[in-house]
């Protein structure tokens, strides 16, 4: 099953890199444009999220990002920041609370992250890592068919 | 592509232009051109994204940090946008029902 990793550190300037790396392995599993700027932008999204819990703990550790293409196209990105309940839920928050509740600029950026996210991407998981260390948002979308 | 911004004014309004990728990278630019506008006394913000071929959850962010400061003030904020792709991410995060998104300038004619 054909795969890409790629790790970056957790730096803003990295995410962007990151997602033309995912824009670039959905293009070769031959997904459609608009699915495309949909990876594109989930994996964007994803990485931003990443990148905002390394900082918020002062984490250097890498940002994970796992492709790999086989009866889907599945983009795994993984962080490794301590995990509580709230980090994981996926339902879009409320657009009025986006606006009046949350208060610093890293939570705020995570919510919509998540909501942008929950959005994009109809099978979406954000799950807490096997061994209990970090996170990861699961996301697939369909291959084409062929004829 | 880096982030581009400029500023008019369109009668009691002040435009501000952005064209280019709004991301994590370059949303802490706008986010200060936006706060020093504000600290300025600007109290009629409008912001047209119809140059901005990418904008990220730190974008609407930014978007969202500038309203709330408007609000507590008593300003407004309109956001000028017809771009397809930017009008997807405001739906998507259901903040299309928090902005005035008008697709021009009102003073457009």
């Amino acid at each position: 099953m054909p795969a890409v990793r790629f790790g970056f550190s957790p730096a803003p300037v990295h995410v962007r890199t990151a997602r033309l790396v995912a824009a670039s392995v959905a293009q070769q599993a031959s997904l459609s444009n608009e699915l495309l700027s949909e990876v594109r932008q989930a994996a964007g999204e994803a990485c931003s999220r990443a990148v905002v819990r390394h900082r918020r703990f002062g984490m250097s550790a890498l940002v994970r990002m796992n492709l790999t293409i086989g009866a889907r196209f599945v983009a795994e990105v993984a962080d490794f920041a301590p995990v509580t309940s709230t980090h994981l839920r996926t339902p879009v928050p409320d657009a009025s609370n986006l606006t009046t509740q949350t208060t610093d600029d890293d939570t705020l950026t995570e919510e919509v992250a998540l909501a942008l996210l929950a959005g994009l991407v109809p099978d979406l998981q954000v799950i807490q890592a096997e061994n209990g260390i970090g996170s990861i948002v699961r996301m697939s979308w369909p291959l084409p068919q062929r004829a | 592509m880096d982030l581009e911004l400029s500023t008019t004014t369109a009668g009691a309004r002040t435009v501000v232009t952005v064209s280019g990728e709004i991301d994590m990278y370059t949303a802490p630019q706008l986010r200060q051109y936006l706060t020093d506008l504000l600290g300025n006394g600007v109290a009629d913000l409008a912001i047209d994204v119809n140059g901005v071929d990418f904008c990220d959850s730190t974008g609407l962010g930014v978007f969202i940090g500038a309203l709330r400061r408007l609000r507590e003030t008593g300003g407004s904020l309109v956001i000028v946008c017809a771009r397809e792709q930017m009008l997807k991410i405001f739906q998507l995060t259901g903040l299309h029902k928090v902005f005035d998104i008008e697709p021009r300038l009102p003073s457009d004619g």
